[in-house]
């Protein structure tokens, strides 16, 4: 894989997103969600200041839930099938390149686009912040890390849908039904099993960090509230069983998945008979 | 609310000033002279290297009751002091115990111990190995460290002893449960603990005691922060718990007031801020309880019918649960406080229903009511009664799922849905709404924004970087794949060899083969459905195909980066994305590892000088398809690939377009495969015409050959005057050509299309003049007779 071509086709597909008005809408949903979440957990005036984690900020947690996988799998998904619809995807593989340096072109692009749409919004976040009443900014990094990596990880998911759809429309599609999979299915399906067998802190953690958005809660908690007790006896069995490098578990789970939805999409576009 | 929050943190301010001047006269007392409970009229006896006395034993020997010894820095073995005398330490003298038993009893009336440092007690428990152990009346502890202790002090049977300002903490090696208690008192009255620090100890845990005092204390990193046991009468006020398991546990105590006190952080696995369990006559109030697993907790509590707990103006915030109750918990007075973004503000522990409580003026962060009359008090009643919340107190595992989608959709599907809205655990009938103010004693985190304006620079630097990136080129670091480093030595630049593909159960190529020669143009010519575009693809190698294909010696599908280096393409619809020419063409240059100033040339050669700062999106069909051309120029191809080029164009542009390649090709010795519709396109331009159909090559020709074959007969319109007709009649047909008058003044004859000429010839020979003439049947057939063979 020649990374100069891999890079040419990343500054193309990020010079593109900065082009378009979504980007910036996202910077801009972004930055407001940051700075609420970031405002009530983290600031350090009023009864925030407090230092606990608060419903409001779970909330938050909750919308950074909604907003992130939706912008990864909306961005992933677009990718490959939108330059396939046009024309532009067998145009560029007619130039001397592999499919395993385009692919790698577009998601390294993407993954700049959607990180400097998380970045920037983050920044205005702790810039407000810190024009109001400060905050702990080793936690604002931890979460802007979180969110980062969960983006990623759903980008990686909308890249498989992509390259297996022939048109925009339908990869969009079902994008979204993974979207509704992921927010709400698998965790009413989980709840619903808790219910029904009972299983023990370890099984329902395990159940849960398989979806890479609970992973990504744990982490945002983590990181605002230093423990996950909060979550009960969830919480506390991965808090204590797991200790210090229970951060670092949960960023591992988001990059696994990350690693292994770009590597299938990867597999299937490379071994793609047609276009 | 908030006057008497604000006079609370008044009250909680003057405490600290009380607490400096006791401080200040305790330690006066201390250095003066006998304290309260010494005589007037002791001696000083010095302690320590060079002193009267070498050890403390000795001078304890030699005091007397009402002497003060005077200890000097140095480390002593442990004591008894069965005197009433003042043992002050200057310069931090130590007492280590060496591991075993008590490091220091106090057994007489009266004593006082300061200044020391206290460390080594046994490790047994059950025998109650501690620092300081006091077992008689109007004892003071005083500014004492005491460390590597099982148990800190411990008060058993003495009354009326005053702890105050001591650094207590537990042996560092043995877990919580192992560890002693920082301070115990058992069966002691009045006892005072004032201003101690206890860390990382277990508890403090006092027993059987009337009329305790414990204020201005710090708490931290215990298990029980303080711990009643039947201690009627005690009042503890101006105290901070931080990070114990749990903060504050009164059971079995009956007239406790706790007020002032901070409780903050208390994560222990059934950690509470303030417990009560079956105690009367409690008062809580102007309380910060925050970020604790659960606020408060009640079992019990009041415990008679007669019996009192009054929650008042507290601020219980932050916390995973603000209240738990037990259900049997009823006559609670619960008024003013408030409750503040609890996760869930209200848990019922177990089944049942709540017992009868009084809410009554609490403010609610998540009241969604409203204030028309602007009083200050919500007009609608606040309910607790959260759908999920009900669901995680019967299965608390379900509490994992806070903060999820997931939860919030059953919580709206609560609220929509009557059917599945629970009975609501509190009712506060007159909700205030605004909570007041924070008591300066409850100081929130130190976050300065120092580091938050580090976190502003690097991520808007990181974003700067990002957006810098997209003008950061790098130069390839692989040779370019230009025609130089290739197999141009090769007779053939294109072998295509028994190529066949399949769509599903559509055959769209069958067993295809031919040679391209170096500068040869090779027309393929095919009705829609043929198998050009599906050829052209599989040349490109971008799609899977049986057989081989090899471009320069290169095969498409193992080597298909250095066939396609060799290959200029120019697509029917030509797709690029919506930048400026050149940045396009620079774009793709890269892709190619062209030298990025051959785009200027391409620009140039193709005549799109003008045009280069145009955005793709606003050109006509012809400049992009010459776009396109410049883009296949740009790694000065061996072989052009063009699809269907002009189907796009108009006739000028079609001509001006067909000279362009014709030329280019013809300069640089290019080899142009193209597929058309277009019979004068393959005229001008092919060498060799391959005819497919239906996925077959059933033909390779020369163009003149391919127009015999499409149309291998017109009709001839021929006016010529009207006393020559039958001759001119007469003289086709003796020459073998089909004719006949069309009775409109002319005569049609029927010619092979590539003998036109034929016929005239046959007129003039027989001085037979033509007026006019008029091809009235052209046919052209974009598919050929499937007769004939593959040159």
């Amino acid at each position: 894989m020649n990374p100069s071509v891999v890079w040419t086709i990343a500054r193309r597909e990020l010079r593109e997103a900065l082009r378009h008005k979504w980007m910036w809408a996202y910077v801009v949903g972004f930055a407001g969600l940051a700075t609420a979440l970031s405002g009530t957990s983290l600031a350090a005036a009023g009864y925030a200041g407090l230092g606990g984690f608060g419903r409001t900020a779970a909330s938050l947690v909750n919308a950074l839930l909604l907003f992130v996988p939706l912008l990864g799998l909306s961005i992933g998904a677009g990718s490959v099938a939108g330059d396939r619809e046009r024309g532009t995807l067998l145009y560029v593989l007619s130039q001397p390149v592999s499919r395993g340096e385009v692919l790698a072109g577009k998601a390294v692009g993407a993954g700049l686009a959607l990180m400097l749409a998380v970045v920037l919004g983050f920044a205005l976040a702790a810039a407000a912040l810190a024009l109001g009443a400060g905050g702990d900014p080793g936690a604002f990094l931890a979460l802007t890390a979180y969110t980062l990596l969960l983006g990623w990880a759903m980008l990686g998911v909308g890249f498989v849908v992509s390259v297996s759809s022939k048109r925009s429309a339908s990869a969009f599609g079902v994008g979204l039904l993974i979207w509704l999979g992921f927010v709400f299915l698998s965790d009413l399906g989980v709840i619903g099993a808790t219910l029904a067998f009972k299983p023990t802190p370890a099984m329902l953690l395990a159940a849960l960090v398989a979806n890479p958005l609970q992973a990504f809660k744990l982490g945002a908690i983590f990181s605002l509230q230093s423990s996950l007790d909060v979550l009960g006896a969830v919480g506390q069995y991965a808090t204590r069983q797991i200790g210090a490098s229970l951060p670092f578990a949960l960023a591992g789970l988001l990059v696994a998945w990350a690693a292994g939805a770009f590597g299938t999409a990867y597999v299937l576009f490379t071994r793609r008979s047609d276009l | 609310m908030k006057l008497r929050r604000a006079a609370a943190g008044a009250r909680r301010g003057s405490g600290a000033l009380l607490r400096l001047i006791l401080g200040v006269c305790g330690l006066a007392a201390a250095l003066l002279g006998p304290g309260p409970a010494l005589g007037a009229t002791g001696r000083t006896l010095t302690v320590g290297a060079g002193r009267s006395f070498a050890t403390i034993v000795d001078a304890l020997a030699a005091a007397a009751d009402g002497d003060t010894l005077e200890v000097y820095g140095g480390v002593y073995p442990a004591l008894v002091v069965d005197k009433r005398v003042a043992l002050r330490g200057s310069d931090a003298p130590v007492i280590d115990g060496g591991g075993r038993g008590t490091v220091v009893l106090l057994s007489a009336p009266g004593i006082v111990f300061t200044g020391f440092v206290v460390r080594g007690s046994g490790p047994e428990p059950d025998r109650d190995h501690s620092g300081i152990t006091i077992t008689a009346p109007d004892v003071i502890v005083e500014a004492n460290r005491l460390e590597d202790v099982l148990f800190g002090v411990y008060v058993s049977e003495a009354d009326n002893a005053l702890v105050r300002g001591n650094d207590i903490t537990s042996k560092a090696e043995f877990d919580e449960a192992r560890k002693g208690d920082g301070i115990r008192v058992w069966y002691s009255n009045g006892v005072q603990l004032v201003g101690n620090t206890v860390h990382d100890a277990r508890d403090i845990v006092l027993w059987y005691s009337k009329d305790l005092v414990l204020s201005d204390n710090r708490v931290m990193r215990g298990r029980y922060g303080v711990h009643f046991m039947y201690c009627d009468g005690a009042q503890v006020e101006r105290n901070d718990f931080e990070a114990n398991s749990t903060g504050l546990y009164v059971m079995y105590s009956h007239n406790v007031i706790l007020r002032y006190n901070t409780i903050r952080g208390q994560w222990g696995p059934s950690g509470y801020g303030v417990g009560f369990k079956e105690s009367d006559n409690v008062t809580l109030s102007d309380n910060v309880i925050v970020d604790n697993r659960g606020g408060l907790f009640f079992d019990g509590t009041p415990f008679t019918l007669d019996g009192y707990a009054h929650i008042t103006d507290n601020i219980v915030a932050y916390n995973d649960v603000g209240v738990t109750l037990l259900p049997a918990v009823k006559n609670l007075e619960i008024t003013g406080n408030a409750f503040w973004e609890n996760t869930q503000q209200m848990s019922l522990a177990g089944s049942g229903t709540p017992g009868l409580n009084h809410w009554r003026g609490n403010a609610w962060s998540d009241y969604t009511g409203y204030d028309l009359d602007g009083d200050g008090v919500g007009d609608t009643p606040y309910r607790a009664e959260h759908t999920f919340e009900g669901i995680a107190d019967n299965e608390p595992l379900l509490r994992a799922f806070f903060f999820s989608p997931a939860a919030q959709a059953i919580e709206f599907a609560g609220q929509a849905l009557p059917v599945l809205k629970p009975q609501p655990r509190l009712v506060d009938e007159a909700p205030v709404l605004d909570p007041g103010p924070l008591p300066a004693y409850a100081a929130p985190r130190e976050h300065g924004v120092d580091g938050l304006v580090g976190a502003v620079v690097s991520l808007a630097g990181l974003a700067l970087g990002i957006v810098g990136l997209t003008h950061l080129t790098r130069e390839s670091s692989e040779h370019p794949m230009s025609a130089a480093g290739t197999r141009t030595a090769t007779l053939t630049v294109l072998t295509v060899s028994g190529v066949s593909k399949t769509y599903g159960r559509t055959r769209a190529l069958e067993s295809i083969g031919f040679d391209v020669r170096p500068g040869e143009a090779i027309a393929l010519w095919g009705a829609n459905g043929a198998g050009k575009s599906t050829l052209i693809k599989s040349i490109l190698g971008v799609i899977a195909f049986e057989g081989r294909i090899d471009v320069c010696g290169h095969d498409v599908r193992t080597d298909g980066k250095r066939a396609r280096a060799r290959i200029g393409y120019v697509p029917q619809d030509v797709a690029l994305y919506d930048e400026t020419i050149t940045d396009t063409l620079t774009y793709l240059a890269r892709l190619k590892s062209a030298p990025i100033p051959r785009v200027a040339t391409a620009i140039a050669d193709v005549g799109l000088g003008e045009h280069a700062h145009k955005r793709i999106s606003t050109l006509s069909g012809g400049l992009r398809q010459r776009v396109a051309l410049a883009a296949a120029l740009l790694g000065q191809p061996t072989v052009l690939l063009l699809d269907e080029p002009t189907a796009n164009l108009d006739a000028e542009a079609q001509r001006e377009y067909l000279t362009q390649v014709s030329r280019l090709a013809r300069d640089r010795n290019t080899a142009v495969i193209f597929s058309s519709h277009r019979l004068e396109e393959v005229q001008a331009l092919a060498d060799r015409v391959l005819l497919l159909e239906q996925g077959r090559l059933v033909a390779s020709l020369r163009p003149k050959d391919l127009l015999r074959r499409l149309m291998p007969n017109l009709d001839l319109m021929l006016w010529v005057p009207e006393a020559r007709r039958v001759d001119a009649l007469a003289c086709f047909m003796s020459h073998g050509f089909p004719a006949h008058l069309n009775g409109r003044g002319s005569v049609v004859v029927t010619v092979p299309a590539d003998d036109k000429e034929r016929p005239f010839m046959a007129l003039a020979a027989r001085g037979i003049p033509v007026l006019d003439v008029e091809i009235v049947q052209a046919r052209v057939h974009a598919t050929a007779p499937s007769a004939g063979g593959v040159a």
